[in-house]
């Protein structure tokens, strides 16, 4: 590299250390209990290799991987955006499933109880009527 | 010319700090939302930092231009997908009040 000096060495040091975090990245999304945490890793590990290809890019004196890490960030935004939005709108639906199974069970029980009342009530206004009737 | 490439360095080194805090962080805090907010410092200081170290770097030119476009980018992106992956978060958690004190609404979210 021409003209730079020690930043011939420390531009690839930077990168070999964002190398190194996007392996521990890694391993916290291998890790990770939850699906979210493993979203969280590839979150970071994306803006790592951002990082990467921009400091690579000074280093190269290559403009053109300026380009590629700017369609990198719009891909993992997007990525991103498709994952969570997929399990928002299923459990939504499932929320939405859920409910209804309960609100035609409410109403099937409250139609069994109205089934049962019915021919007391029946004989009640059989009794009231007769009642009316000797007065 | 030595000036600027000391002080780019100073901005790169502290970015790539930040970054590192951010994986501790991430491997520190023990449930999701918390680990969020470390996630969340490289997404924006650690980003600026190390981009704003290369804008120095090389001047006004339109390879620095499209450096500030990705900044501009993800600061706009970033608080959307951690708002996004914290409710996805909240949606989908069945015991959420064993981990955090706050608790749903009733609506969702």
């Amino acid at each position: 590299m021409s003209g730079m000096g020690w930043l011939s060495v420390f531009l690839p040091g930077c990168c070999v250390v964002l190398g190194v975090l996007i392996l521990l990245a890694l391993l916290r999304a291998a890790r990770g209990p939850r699906f979210t945490d493993r979203i969280v890793a590839i979150n970071l590990i994306g803006t790592m290799t951002i990082l990467i290809m921009c400091i690579l890019s000074v280093y190269f004196e290559q403009a053109f991987l300026v380009d590629i890490a700017i369609v990198y960030a719009l891909l993992s935004c997007i990525a991103i955006v498709v994952l969570t939005r997929l399990v928002i709108v299923r459990r939504r639906a499932q929320e939405e499933r859920e409910l209804r199974e309960k609100l035609a069970g409410q109403a099937a029980t409250s139609l069994e109880t109205a089934k049962d009342l019915a021919p007391g009530l029946a004989k009640l206004v059989e009794t009231a009527d007769d009642a009316e009737k000797e007065r | 010319m030595l000036i600027r490439s000391i002080f780019a360095g100073v901005l790169i080194v502290a970015g790539v700090l930040v970054a590192c805090v951010a994986v501790l962080g991430v491997f520190r805090f023990r449930y999701v939302l918390n680990r969020m907010h470390a996630a969340a410092l490289l997404d924006t200081l650690g980003l600026l930092l190390v981009l704003t170290g290369l804008i120095v770097l090389l001047g006004l030119s339109w390879q620095s231009a499209k450096l500030l476009l990705i900044i501009v980018f993800m600061w706009l992106a970033s608080p959307v997908m951690s708002h996004l992956i914290a409710r996805a978060e909240v949606m989908t958690h069945a015991h959420l009040s064993d981990e955090c004190e706050v608790t749903p609404d009733d609506d969702g979210i």
